[in-house]
């Protein structure tokens, strides 16, 4: 990266905290399972949130005696109350070359993995990152990414391979799995999402994409060249061939959208353009992908 | 959109379709393909899964510049070339002048071609057309004038030329008469073959072409000092370059053998002979070239009128007269009781002598005491005495015969007259010498005799007969009309191998020979007038060096005006000029999706 794109992508990163400070992940729709934290958990636990009655064994805390109802039954009750947890975070994030060649969506791409850390960080939800090229994924110290970014620790990307989906994306079980990626990649994206929604948890999808992406604006013979791969192919742009262009991009995302959700995982576009917390503001918080801070 | 009588004004316009090669070249070279980087080629893929190579020939598939640059460029030529379609009320006069000059014979098909070519060019420049086809020969009727364009090209190939060297400018002002006569808008074409024959301002058009031509200049047939008869040609090369060529002569046995002749540059060779022994007439031919008119040189032997002459003087008179005579073709001596010609003296007072006389005034001796008078002599304008000189005149002056008023006077010494023309019966005249013959020098001197053989010359062809002689083909042949007797038997020219017409009473009076070399026949009923031969004579027709193709059009000025009024314009011009910008404001719109474009496509992506 050049000076001047660490200057762009430190900007990226205020820009993702100063997003974080109204947006932040939705991690109060969810059970949790973890440690114990500041979050409703899945299983029963000590906090005041009243969870279930059942009868008295034991070894139970007398303090957890339904008293009422004992006096109106004789019978020994016991409340049981929620647990509180911390939720666990996994941060996929797609390093591939298609990812960082745009300056906006490379920038994009640092301010939402600087939203998620943040985010996260207010939760006290401990956090994996792993950058993600072609089929392999590298795992990043949450550190180094807060301290100097995540282009910069993730270091260059491997080249050559071509735009191929990932395989093997999985998160832990139980955590909030989310999934930085410009999704520009053939391939069905149940294989994806079925990977990362294994173990339960919670499925996030977050694309950042750039609005003239979705057109061919140029016309003529054109020697395209595949950012991933570099391969390069003649072919003649003109009127028709951009309208069914347009058609097949907007019904790819069309397919990741349906996919996601019909799998019940949390999906939204990212505007490359402006500040992140006007773009999470439509489609991300519509979509539930992000709430709002009270 | 009726197509019919479509034209342009402005055909220079045309070039303009210049740009048509120009603008594929420009997106032939644009269309060089540009490296473009993508992140989404996966999807294009899925697209274009063949391999639809966009350098190697889809540079040739129209994109949308290519095609609305292609349009405005033709749409913008076609309005440039101010496309104009005849007034429904237009007339126009395209005349047809077709050079008659023998020269055209070389290049006939190429001028008949020429003058089809006009008249089709000339379809449909106005609703309604007046053609006319005509021949440079002022003398000639013209060939067509109406409306049918069939008829008029028939007559164009009829057309076939045979006239010599001749005016041009009568028969191309009849021609713009008839133009301007008409509604005053049309053309008028020459078709020639030497531009050097146009007019100034003169549309025309040149298709002759430089032929190495040897012909024969000219032909005669004379007496030898024998009293043989002789038979000269004159053989011209008019070619920048040497020639040779055969020639043989074709009459009385048959045809002699062949001989050749050599001519330098431009040379002239005479060839001579004895006339065919019994032959009324021989032909002379030369091996032919690109110019056939000149290469035949036909001859009859010359025959001139019979005149019967009685003498009615004695003396030296008598035997001068009788020398005369006796040396004038034709004309015979005799004791015949009407004859044609007499020589009479007569003492004084009016002179009637009936018919042709030479008129003597009696009287007077040759004596020494003769007073000579000195007063010079002097001519009238009158063809008899033409040209001839009366100095040497010596004469005691005029006699005692009296001219009156209808005479006419031709010789003149101081107020007397010596010698005049009186009318006689029947049209005859008499030439009376009122002078003593035998007491001055006239008997001696030239212009005497030549006037005498004048008169007795034009006396003996005057009367009706038959004779036969030798003409430049389009000369005049004189024919004498039989002044008593007049029956209703008809005139006939009968060419040898060609057509046999009757002959007009004004015909007759100037009927030329025939316009190509030949024999011809004139006869009167069964009874034959004149035995000819035309031939070939102006060498001038038979000058191909300057012979050109070329095309003279008529002022642009002229064109545009005649056309102005005789077509309008294409009243969707405006329209077409609109279509034009659009298209070019198309070709220049960019070939992208505006921002708001966008948005609106993300939405419907989102729907």
């Amino acid at each position: 990266m050049s000076a001047g794109s660490e200057t762009s992508l430190g900007a990226a990163r205020r820009d993702g905290l100063a997003a974080a400070q109204r947006f932040r992940l939705p991690f109060g729709g969810q059970r949790w399972r973890g440690a114990a934290g500041g979050w409703q958990g899945s299983g029963e636990g000590s906090s005041i949130d009243f969870h279930d009655h059942r009868a008295y064994a034991p070894g139970d805390d007398p303090r957890h005696l339904h008293w009422a109802a004992y006096a109106r039954t004789g019978q020994l009750t016991m409340k049981l109350y929620r647990a509180e947890v911390a939720p666990r975070v996994d941060l996929l994030v797609d390093a591939s070359a298609s990812m960082r060649a745009e300056p906006a969506r490379a920038a994009r791409t640092e301010s939402l993995v600087a939203f998620c850390l943040a985010s996260a960080a207010r939760a006290g939800a401990p956090v994996r990152i792993q950058a993600v090229a072609g089929r392999r994924c590298l795992p990043l110290a949450e550190e180094q990414v807060r301290a100097e970014g995540f282009w910069a620790a993730a270091g260059e990307p491997e080249t050559g391979t071509g735009a191929v989906a990932p395989e093997g994306l999985q998160g832990r079980t139980g955590a909030m799995k989310i999934w930085i990626s410009d999704l520009l990649y053939p391939g069905e994206p149940g294989a994806v999402l079925r990977g990362l929604a294994a173990g339960g948890g919670c499925v996030l999808v977050l694309a950042p994409v750039l609005a003239g992406e979705a057109e061919l604006r140029e016309r003529g013979n054109m020697e395209l060249v595949d950012r991933e791969g570099g391969a390069a192919r003649h072919l003649r742009i003109d009127d028709g061939m951009a309208e069914r262009y347009q058609a097949a991009y907007f019904r790819h995302f069309n397919l990741w959208r349906e996919t996601a959700r019909r799998m019940a995982v949390g999906w939204a576009r990212v505007d490359s353009n402006g500040a992140l917390a006007s773009a999470l503001a439509g489609e991300a918080r519509q979509a539930g992908v992000v709430e709002v801070v009270a | 959109m009726n197509w019919a009588g479509l034209s342009f004004a402005n055909a220079g316009a045309w070039w303009g379709l210049l740009a048509v090669p120009a603008l594929v070249a420009v997106h032939f070279f644009q269309q060089r393909a540009r490296r473009v980087e993508l992140s989404t080629r996966f999807l294009i893929e899925a697209l274009a899964p063949q391999s639809q190579g966009g350098r190697s020939w889809e540079r040739f598939r129209a994109s949308r510049a290519f095609v609305c640059q292609l349009l405005a460029v033709l749409l913008l030529v076609w309005v440039l070339a101010e496309p104009r379609w005849p007034r429904a009320d237009s007339t126009q006069t395209v005349v047809i002048v077709l050079d008659d000059a023998l020269a055209m014979q070389a290049v006939a098909d190429e001028a008949r071609a020429a003058a089809r070519e006009r008249l089709a060019a000339a379809v449909g420049g106005a609703a309604k057309t007046e053609w006319v086809v005509m021949g440079s020969d002022p003398r000639a009727p013209l060939r067509y004038r109406g409306p049918e364009l069939g008829a008029a090209q028939a007559a164009v190939a009829g057309w076939r030329p045979g006239l010599g060297t001749h005016d041009y400018a009568a028969a191309l002002r009849n021609g713009r008469t008839l133009v301007s006569a008409g509604s005053g808008v049309g053309e008028c074409w020459l078709i020639t073959d030497r531009e050097s024959k146009v007019p100034a301002d003169q549309a025309a058009i040149g298709v002759g072409r430089a032929v190495a031509n040897v012909g024969f200049a000219g032909g005669s047939v004379s007496r030898a000092e024998s009293g043989d008869r002789m038979w000269r040609a004159v053989v011209q090369n008019h070619a920048a370059e040497a020639q040779r060529r055969a020639w043989w002569v074709e009459g009385g046995a048959g045809a002699s053998e062949r001989r050749s002749v050599e001519l330098a540059a431009e040379g002239v060779v005479e060839l001579s002979g004895a006339w065919p022994g019994g032959a009324e007439r021989m032909t002379l031919r030369l091996e032919g070239d690109g110019f056939g008119a000149d290469d035949v040189l036909p001859l009859v032997r010359p025959q001139a009128k019979r005149l019967s002459a009685r003498l009615g003087v004695t003396g030296e008179t008598r035997e001068y007269f009788k020398k005369l005579l006796g040396g004038i073709d034709g004309v015979e001596l005799g004791a015949a009781v009407s004859p044609g010609l007499r020589v009479v003296e007569q003492a004084g007072g009016g002179t009637e002598v009936g018919g042709a006389a030479v008129v003597l005034a009696a009287g007077a001796t040759k004596s020494a005491a003769t007073t000579w008078l000195r007063v010079p002599v002097v001519a009238e304008r009158h063809a008899l005495v033409a040209g001839l000189n009366w100095q040497g005149w010596l004469g005691s002056g005029a006699g005692k015969l009296t001219m009156t008023a209808n005479d006419e006077g031709l010789l003149w010494q101081a107020d007397a007259p010596l010698v005049w023309l009186r009318a006689g019966a029947e049209g005859a005249r008499a030439l009376v010498l009122n002078f003593d013959w035998a007491a001055g020098n006239a008997a001696r001197l030239p212009a005497t005799v030549l006037m005498l053989r004048r008169y007795v010359e034009a006396v003996r062809d005057a009367q009706p007969g038959e004779y036969a002689g030798n003409f430049d083909a389009g000369s005049l042949v004189p024919l004498a009309e039989d002044v008593s007797g007049e029956t209703a038997e008809a005139w006939r020219l009968e060419i040898e191998g060609g057509a046999t017409r009757e002959l007009g009473a004004a015909e007759r009076a100037v009927l030329r020979a025939p316009g190509d070399a030949g024999f011809f026949t004139v006869k009167r009923g069964k009874e034959t007038r004149v035995r000819g031969a035309a031939q070939f004579a102006d060498a001038r027709q038979g000058n191909f060096r300057d012979a050109a193709v070329f095309r003279r059009d008529p002022p642009a000025g002229e064109r545009a005006e005649a056309r102005a009024r005789t077509t309008q314009g294409d009243p969707l011009r405006a329209l077409w000029l609109a279509a034009a910008g659009a298209a070019l404001v198309a070709s220049w719109w960019p070939g992208r999706v505006d921002a708001e474009g966008t948005r609106q496509a993300w939405k419907r992506g989102r729907a």
